[in-house]
């Protein structure tokens, strides 16, 4: 791991702000490693909150519903886009009751509202919740937000810290964990005693504040697990079956709204920032809110500067304005371009150095560009592409490409056999 | 700079994709792009690099070796002028600092000029840039020489280790051996008379009667008395390579690596651990009733100071490119280094600068340490997976 300037001060101290909402709204279908089928035809007359496409086949991507009513106007592989009317009428949710929630019933609620990681990945949150036996050592809520600029979970963990301790003790009721920790990083210290204010109020939780190192990237679910408790948990494995279960604060606040509100998840926290924007912030954005609409609300001029869906690190470049934000997208960033140009591998080693998983990255790019068969043998697998041996690369090497490609090879590789 | 970005870019014309001198293309990037940041750009990946890039890491190992070259002019003058009469009561700064100057400065020159000539030539051969990787070889290259080497041998040493040490492998990043020590390697195996004995490591010593010119290792190997003391090996007042005797000015560079983190602070404290420690076991030899020579009684933290071994553990063991890569592969690395270096220099006289040796025979085995450690880790991390539950896998 290593220490990345995190430039959080820029919009640490701004509030959670609204905007305006858009006239028309992209919802996206690609979700963690799977695409959504849409159970609505263009033309269709829909419902705020209504579901508007699931992941029929494999029940490996969380439900999409819709931010706002209004109608259908075009359905691709990508997106379905609607127009909104303005109208706000909801669809009628029964209101659940959270006293008596068993396990089951309560996975079954993250289902139907469309829970999914917020941290980045979009893992739906009903599969990591199916504990089934296994009995819950740690309840984890991961408040480390360990890319660069990005300050939406601090955000949240500022402004909402009722609801999220609201929630925390529904599910301290249901997996009765034996201590439930909240992981911050050092930088925002002062959010301890923030928490440990609102610790009083509920005297039966056996809940601590863990300060970890500013470190990339901490926040990592495989890293926060090893921080916090010192166990190594294998990459690809459900932390749930080691005891552990692991939740960013923004999966948290969307479970708030399930449970507390019937709302599911169809807007999110995003922070905006960059080295090349002044209007700054933290912002409540609805899920498939155009990016170009976020632009125009704020006077951001667009021309000629990188934007960034996610973090600096992981985040992925967006070359359509018209993209829409996503249940992962923790961050809108706008970047002034790089100039960098790729140099030969000197095997400096500074990328095993920071690798989180102490893997070898360099092999990968030529295990990508030479011989595939480094690939399998330096363990690509165990990756999670945090990007911190791109940053640290003093030859620029396309580390994250050779990975990502590298992947794609090693796929097609043991189809192969 | 405008107006040289417009005539580099009305020079270039002819050198573009398609035209006439388009084979050429790389000499003038090369150019471009030591003045220029370049503006071709990686395009996937993180948004956010670390400012530390290759041509900065280059920059910061020439820096680090400043103290170092500076010391060594004034100390080639030094060593000459102090022996002569009309000096018999001090030698200034200045006369000792030109008088060395004169013979380094004019072998920098040969060894940038000639280096520079044949990496331009393969960079337009291969259709590669040109890297910055030799801006630190062509400085380290006449360091590491005796001050009265004639200076085509500086040449004929560059084009050896250019081509065979670097190009033949497929240039930087690819080399197997250190190229300043193939060079060094080449020169003393090639011109034996120049590089070792008593006479070359004092400007102008076979001309003048009575100067003295032995380095200390010399004479420890032919078993006369060593006129020194520990301040002067630790300062560097004694003969030897141009650079090399300095321990302090080599430890500022050292100081200056480690803190940028360019040089891996993992191979020089274990450099200079393995050399400690296999001095010391020379030393005890006398208590076990062993009968040591000179070599082996010579103090364990005099053996630290003297000779090519700091230099040599400081700037030509971090080479990143020729070094093992993981960390516990570094402090192998690093301590089989200072530890072969004291073993070859009391076992083999004949080769007193054991250090050479010793960091060329562990690039060799660079890749093995490295393929070890890795196979140690998967081993052991298996190991750990396996003594939790069992894995179900998403």
């Amino acid at each position: 791991m290593m220490h990345i300037p995190s430039l959080k001060y820029k919009t640490k101290k701004q509030p959670i702000a609204e905007l305006k909402e858009a006239s028309v709204y992209r919802i996206p279908l690609q979700s963690y490693r799977s695409t959504l089928l849409p159970l609505v035809k263009i033309g269709d007359q829909i419902l705020q909150y209504q579901v508007l496409a699931e992941d029929v086949e494999h029940q490996f991507a969380a439900k999409i519903h819709s931010p706002v009513s209004g109608k259908v106007i075009a359905i691709d592989e990508h997106y379905i886009s609607l127009e909104n009317d303005f109208q706000q009428q909801k669809i009628t949710t029964e209101i659940i009751e959270f006293q008596q929630l068993d396990l089951e019933r309560f996975v079954q609620v993250l289902k139907d509202f469309g829970i999914a990681g917020i941290g980045g990945a979009e893992f739906p949150t009903n599969i990591k919740y199916k504990v089934e036996g296994s009995e819950i050592k740690s309840l984890l809520i991961n408040g480390i937000e360990c890319e660069p600029y990005l300050t939406s979970d601090y955000a949240v963990m500022r402004h909402e810290t009722e609801k999220l301790l609201k929630t925390i003790a529904v599910l301290n009721q249901i997996f009765q964990p034996e201590e439930i920790v909240i992981g911050i990083e050092k930088q925002h210290k002062e959010l301890k005693k923030h928490f440990e204010k609102s610790f009083k109020n509920y005297p039966n939780l056996a809940i601590r504040i863990h300060l970890l190192t500013n470190e990339y990237p901490q926040g990592g679910e495989l890293q926060f697990i090893k921080s916090v408790t010192h166990k190594e948990i294998p990459k690809g494995s459900i932390p749930a079956n080691f005891g552990y279960l692991v939740s960013n604060v923004g999966t948290i606040l969307a479970i708030y709204e399930a449970l507390f509100n019937g709302i599911p998840t169809t807007e999110r926290v995003i922070t905006i920032s960059g080295n090349a924007v002044n209007s700054i912030g933290n912002y409540r954005v609805k899920i498939g809110t155009p990016i170009r609409h976020i632009l125009e609300e704020l006077n951001i001029d667009a021309e000629d500067v990188d934007i960034v869906l996610g973090g600096p690190m992981m985040g992925k470049e967006v070359a359509d304005l018209d993209s829409p934000i996503k249940k992962g997208s923790g961050g809108l960033l706008l970047f002034k371009k790089q100039q960098k140009s790729i140099e030969n591998c000197i095997e400096c080693g500074y990328c095993v150095d920071v690798c989180p998983q102490h893997l070898m990255p360099m092999q990968f790019v030529k295990g990508h560009q030479e011989d595939q068969n480094l690939l399998s043998q330096f363990n690509l697998d165990h990756c999670i592409e945090c990007g911190a041996c791109e940053y640290i690369c003093p030859s620029n090497l396309p580390l994250m490409q050779s990975i990502v490609l590298g992947k794609v090879e090693l796929q097609k590789m043991r189809y192969a056999k | 700079m405008e107006w040289i970005r417009q005539r580099l870019d009305k020079f270039k014309e002819p050198f573009g994709k398609g035209k006439k001198l388009e084979k050429y293309a790389p000499a003038i990037n090369a150019l471009d792009t030591f003045l220029f940041t370049p503006n071709h750009t990686t395009k996937t990946g993180a948004h956010i690099r670390d400012g530390v890039d290759l041509k900065r890491t280059m920059i910061t190992v020439v820096l680090a070796l400043i103290p170092a070259l500076i010391f060594g002019m004034w100390n080639g003058g030094y060593q000459y002028l102090h022996q002569l009469p009309e000096y018999a009561d001090g030698v200034p700064f200045m006369d000792a600092f030109i008088e060395g100057a004169i013979k380094i400065v004019p072998m920098i020159v040969v060894s940038y000029a000639i280096g520079l000539g044949i990496e331009f030539a393969f960079a337009i051969f291969r259709g590669h840039e040109v890297n910055e990787g030799y801006l630190v070889t062509g400085l380290l290259i006449p360091m590491v020489m005796p001050i009265d080497i004639p200076l085509w041998m500086v040449g004929v040493s560059v084009v050896f280790s250019v081509i065979i040490g670097k190009e033949a492998f497929g240039g930087t990043g690819m080399n197997i051996l250190n190229p300043a020590l193939t060079a060094r390697a080449f020169a003393f195996f090639a011109y034996p008379t120049y590089m070792s004995g008593n006479t070359v490591w004092v400007h102008n010593a076979s001309e003048i009667d009575g100067v003295s010119g032995e380095t200390i290792l010399g004479k420890l190997a032919s078993g006369t008395e060593v006129p020194y003391n520990t301040m002067d090996m630790f300062s560097g007042l004694i003969p030897g390579s141009i650079s090399e005797t300095s321990t302090i000015c080599i430890l500022a560079g050292a100081l200056l690596l480690i803190l940028t983190k360019v040089g891996s602070w993992r191979i020089i404290v274990s450099g200079f651990a393995g050399a400690a420690v296999m001095a010391l076991i020379f030393n005890s030899l006398p208590s076990l009733g062993i009968e040591g020579n000179d070599l082996t009684n010579f103090p364990w933290y005099n053996h630290l100071v003297i000779g090519g071994l700091a230099f040599g553990v400081v700037f030509m063991a971090t080479d990143p490119v020729s070094a093992a890569q993981t960390m516990k592969g570094k402090w192998i690395y690093g301590f089989l280094i200072g530890f072969f270096a004291i073993m070859i220099r009391i076992f083999n006289p004949a080769y007193p600068e054991g250090i050479m040796l010793a960091i060329l025979l562990m690039n060799v085995f660079a890749p093995v340490i490295d393929h070890y450690v890795v196979q140690g880790n998967v081993k052991k991390r298996k190991k750990r997976l396996a003594t939790v539950k069992e894995v179900k896998t998403a």
